[in-house]
């Protein structure tokens, strides 16, 4: 870790795509490869702008492959890079995505929601993708996943991202969506932020051999190394061993591993009032916002309630979310999509009533109606 | 050990899992003595992509990325741009280069990204079986073109010409000092070079199509059915034309980056 | 020995028995370790070193020791 200083600190007001992008210079991005999406686009236009300032490279790719592949190799080219788009483009982007698992290769990829599936609703937000995020690569795998609910998180939790990718040697989402991305709101740039840097070893002839972090060497092209960087699953050296059961079977399960016997530094989750709540809200993203605003409303009448609020929703955070919810035996999960993330939780807790709330079509939920919900089960509590 | 094998092979991954006779291990052949004869083994990083072509730069004891099925191109594209002094050498196939990796070839050429692109031919589907290839012959029987394919073949050198490339040869395996000398042309040229070689898959591409399954006697058809470009007969579209038919200097993509780059910051 | 064939690599091809313009190199009857029909060399003092066996080796098994003193 090392820490940089910011020439623009200070107040500045922001779209959520803009922030997105300045958090992405300052935590040292130096390639942009992206194909315009809706409603994404603002993050490849402003990094047109913006990334050649800083001696970085900007690249409108052909087509979403080009993008997640392109930014593969500029990474092990030695430029820490980044890639944006959102749900149809991140579909295209998957076996790309599962590329970056296997070789290990830090990068970052933005997916700003929209309504799906398909073509969908380009200019209408959604939380659909967020299990793409998680699952939409073939193959077993864990990687991290932040979601950002306001322009401020779209600035931090990109250079999280970032850091995250280096020192796990993993591809990481952003899972926004276009509420977020496109709001505008006043954001604080900090006078100076923490960097991830690891040393490279002098000569690595095992690019994939760990110690017991799990976690391979920071090595890239052009250091002397003649890597071999591999798809197919490998050994420690890099060559094929998709033949041989042992080497397939402890590969697989370290590169999960490596991400799940450090959840506990990687999930990020923040809670309000939930010590003696019998009832919480959980959700993430933009939803938070509702969500929150709601749950205080309902305090202010009495309602014991909390609320919790997601940051990393993968690796999925189930003993945290444990701990939190202890006293609770009730929990609504709102989600913009026909309730997701909902599963998950409803897998953990099971001995509260989870109840979702999905909601799908372009809005986004009102206090109000997260207010209701919560309630209808105090009612309904009090009836039973 | 040959001497060059010696210098440029990667042992651990040894021996090679191309067939006996096959061009892939020719056109790596040709590759290392390319890049001997202008001493810049420092200066090199490959990529590739699936296919019997994917395994020849993983031989290399260099810096190597074997990506996935079409997308070697745009990973040279993401190394290039990140390290623009370097060399990338991209070595693909006829399915993985103008199959499933149209489109990046077709953009990386019409940027004239300084990359030299090797697409090995063999007119099939080797390494799943022997399927077709864009490039299969028409009515040629393959074991997805049982009746025949009913598909007419690309031409790698007419697209990559089309697309804009500033550097495109085609040579086959039985020209192997040619395909030497042409590999070097394209490490020195600055700008997208393309590079067809007609090659012998003996066991797939031989058995079904050019019901041949010798190498030698395979080198011999691609010899008897070629002509130097410059020596077409007139009105003779029978022969493939190899030889080199681009060669011009032209604004290169990374340079072009690099000049924007310094007079934004000068300002 | 001027030519030597490293058995480890060669999968017996045959194309050097037919690239040598001097016919140095034919069938020796004899299977490598790995089961390859192996080729061998005769009349080795009539090698012109042009290099093609070696440049149209698939295997890049196979080393010309160069006379010092020109021929």
């Amino acid at each position: 870790m090392f820490r940089k200083k910011l020439s623009d600190s200070g107040l500045k007001i922001l779209q959520g795509n803009e922030a997105c992008t300045e958090g992405a210079i300052a935590a040292g991005c130096k390639f942009f490869a992206g194909y315009p999406i809706t409603p994404a686009s603002e993050i490849a236009e402003h990094m047109a702008a913006r990334i050649p300032q800083s001696d970085g490279v900007f690249v409108q790719m052909e087509d979403e492959l080009g993008s997640i592949n392109a930014i593969i190799g500029a990474r092990w080219g030695g430029s820490k890079s980044m890639t944006a788009t959102s749900g149809p483009g991140f579909s295209l982007m998957q076996e790309g995505l599962g590329y970056g698992i296997i070789t290990e290769t830090p990068i970052v990829i933005v997916d700003v929601q929209r309504g799906g599936p398909s073509t969908g609703q380009p200019t209408s937000s959604s939380q659909q993708d967020i299990y793409q995020a998680k699952y939409g690569s073939h193959g077993d795998y864990e990687l991290i996943a932040y979601a950002p609910s306001s322009v401020q998180e779209m600035y931090d939790f990109t250079i999280k991202a970032f850091n995250q990718a280096e020192k796990y040697r993993v591809p990481v989402i952003i899972l926004a969506d276009e509420i977020v991305g496109h709001m505008r709101e006043r954001i604080v740039i900090p006078e100076e932020i923490e960097i991830e840097k690891k040393e490279s070893p002098s000569f690595c002839q095992t690019p994939y051999r760990v110690d017991e972090s799990l976690i391979p060497p920071s090595v890239e092209f052009f250091q002397g190394h003649n890597l071999i960087i591999d798809g197919q699953l490998h050994d420690e050296r890099g060559l094929r061993a998709a033949h041989l059961i042992d080497v397939s079977e402890r590969l697989v399960k370290r590169l999960s591993e490596k991400i799940l016997q450090n959840i506990d530094e990687i999930t990020d989750l923040e809670s309000y009032q939930t010590e003696d709540a019998s009832l919480i809200v959980i959700t993430y993203g933009s939803v938070a916002r509702p969500s929150l605003e709601a749950v205080k409303q309902a305090r202010s009448a009495g309602l014991p309630v909390g609320f919790i609020k997601i940051n990393t929703v993968w690796p999925f955070p189930e003993k945290k979310l444990q701990e939190l919810t202890g006293k609770s035996n009730s929990i609504i999960v709102p989600e913009m999509n026909l309730g997701k993330y909902y599963r998950e939780i409803r897998g953990v807790l099971r001995d509260k009533n989870i109840i979702s709330m999905p909601l799908v079509g372009g809005n986004i939920h009102k206090p109000v109606e997260i207010f209701n919900k919560m309630r209808e089960v105090f009612d309904n509590a009090r009836i039973s | 050990m040959q001497e060059l094998a010696e210098k440029y092979l990667r042992r651990n991954s040894l021996p090679f899992i191309f067939c006996p006779g096959c061009g892939d291990g020719q056109i790596l052949n040709a590759t290392i003595r390319a890049i001997d004869s202008l001493g810049i083994k420092d200066k090199i990083a490959c990529t590739s992509g699936i296919g019997c072509s994917g395994w020849i730069p993983v031989y290399l004891d260099l810096d190597v990325m074997h990506t996935v099925h079409g997308r070697a191109i745009p990973v040279a594209e993401g190394l290039k741009l990140s390290a623009p002094e370097k060399d990338i050498i991209v070595f693909t196939g006829d399915g993985d280069c103008i199959g499933i990796g149209g489109n990046h070839f077709i953009h990386a050429a019409r940027r004239n990204i300084d990359l030299t692109v090797v697409m090995v031919n063999n007119y099939i589907y080797g390494m799943t079986g022997g399927q077709k290839a864009p490039t299969t012959p028409l009515k040629a029987k393959t074991k997805t073109s049982p009746y025949g394919n009913e598909e007419r073949p690309f031409d790698g050198v007419q697209l990559a010409i089309a697309s804009g490339a500033t550097y495109v040869a085609r040579w086959s395996t039985y020209h192997i000092q040619q395909l030497e000398n042409s590999i070097k042309k394209a490490l020195l040229h600055e700008g997208f070079s393309f590079i067809e070689v007609l090659s012998q898959c003996p066991v797939q591409a031989g058995r079904n199509i050019f019901k041949e399954k010798d190498p030698w006697k395979m080198m011999q058809i691609f010899k008897n059915n070629t002509v130097l470009k410059g020596k077409e007969k007139k009105g003779d579209q029978s022969k493939i034309v190899i030889g080199e038919f681009v060669n011009k200097e032209e604004k290169e993509y990374s340079q072009y980056l690099a000049d924007i780059r310094r007079e934004i910051n000068e300002n | 020995m001027k030519i030597n064939i490293d058995e480890q690599y060669c999968q017996g091809c045959g194309i050097c028995i037919h690239v040598c313009p001097k016919n140095i190199f034919q069938l020796s009857g004899k299977r490598s370790k790995r089961g390859y029909l192996m080729p061998e060399t005769v009349n080795e003092e009539n090698c012109i070193e042009c290099g093609l066996c070696e440049k149209y080796c698939p295997d890049i098994c196979i080393n010309v020791v160069k006379d010092r003193v020109k021929k």
